[in-house]
């Protein structure tokens, strides 16, 4: 196993991983703000629009780079 | 001032449309088709990704309001256009420039920020320091509840 195919596959891992934890907590408190405030959905819905954009940006950049690498494209 | 998704989403269309038009007329007449084709991939995949969100964040909200289980994101189909637009990239080496497909994909997440943040920047602009209190909540609030107790 060459250490390029290592190396894609700890990108795309680390990255799923990162997002998958980022993302459930950030949409954990947006259900948590929506149960509790119904009527504070419009205010909650941008800011959890922006932070969620911001947090998936980074995965699927390493998702990205992580097949490029691993098909041998990159590196 | 219109609510936040109202605001921005003639904004982020208007962009979308400028953004693809743009590569569009580079791939049409230009001979830098390799680099446009990426741009437009990845500019195509980042914005399918930002609807995507949209939607389901969306569908998730009534969901949650009417009272139903609430569903999930589905991050996995996002995750499967990104691995789709690598494997266009991969296949077709020589149509689509692999270094501007993964720059163009963080398009759609830099213009979401780029919109909501100027949308915040006029909200601070425009309302009143009473208005802003109200829809923001501020540190008054708590000062008052101390000094009432």
């Amino acid at each position: 196993m060459s250490l390029a195919v290592l190396a894609g596959g700890i990108m795309i891992a680390f990255g799923a991983l990162a997002a998958g934890i980022g993302n459930g907590v950030l949409f954990s408190r947006y259900l948590e703000g929506i149960s509790r405030q119904p009527e504070a959905q419009g205010t909650l819905f941008g800011q959890s629009m922006i932070a969620l954009g911001l947090v998936e940006a980074l995965p699927v950049i390493s998702i990205a780079f992580g097949i490029l690498v691993l098909f041998g494209i990159i590196g | 001032m219109k609510p936040l998704v109202t605001w921005a989403k003639p904004k982020m269309i208007g962009a979308a449309i400028v953004y693809l038009l743009t590569f569009g007329l580079i791939w049409l007449l230009t001979p830098m088709k390799a680099p446009a084709a990426g741009c437009l991939l990845g500019g195509l995949i980042s914005l399918y990704n930002i609807y995507h969100l949209y939607f389901r964040m969306k569908i998730v909200g009534l969901r949650i309001r009417s009272g139903a289980k609430p569903a999930g994101l589905h991050m996995t189909v996002r995750v499967l256009t990104v691995l789709f637009g690598a494997l266009m990239v991969y296949r077709f080496p020589a149509r689509f420039d692999y270094r501007f497909f993964v720059l163009s994909l963080l398009f759609g997440y830099l213009l979401l920020i780029l919109v909501v943040s100027i949308y915040y920047l006029k909200k601070r602009n425009t309302t009143s320091p009473n208005e802003r209190r109200e829809t923001l909540g501020s540190d008054s609030e708590s000062a008052f509840s101390r000094n009432d107790v």
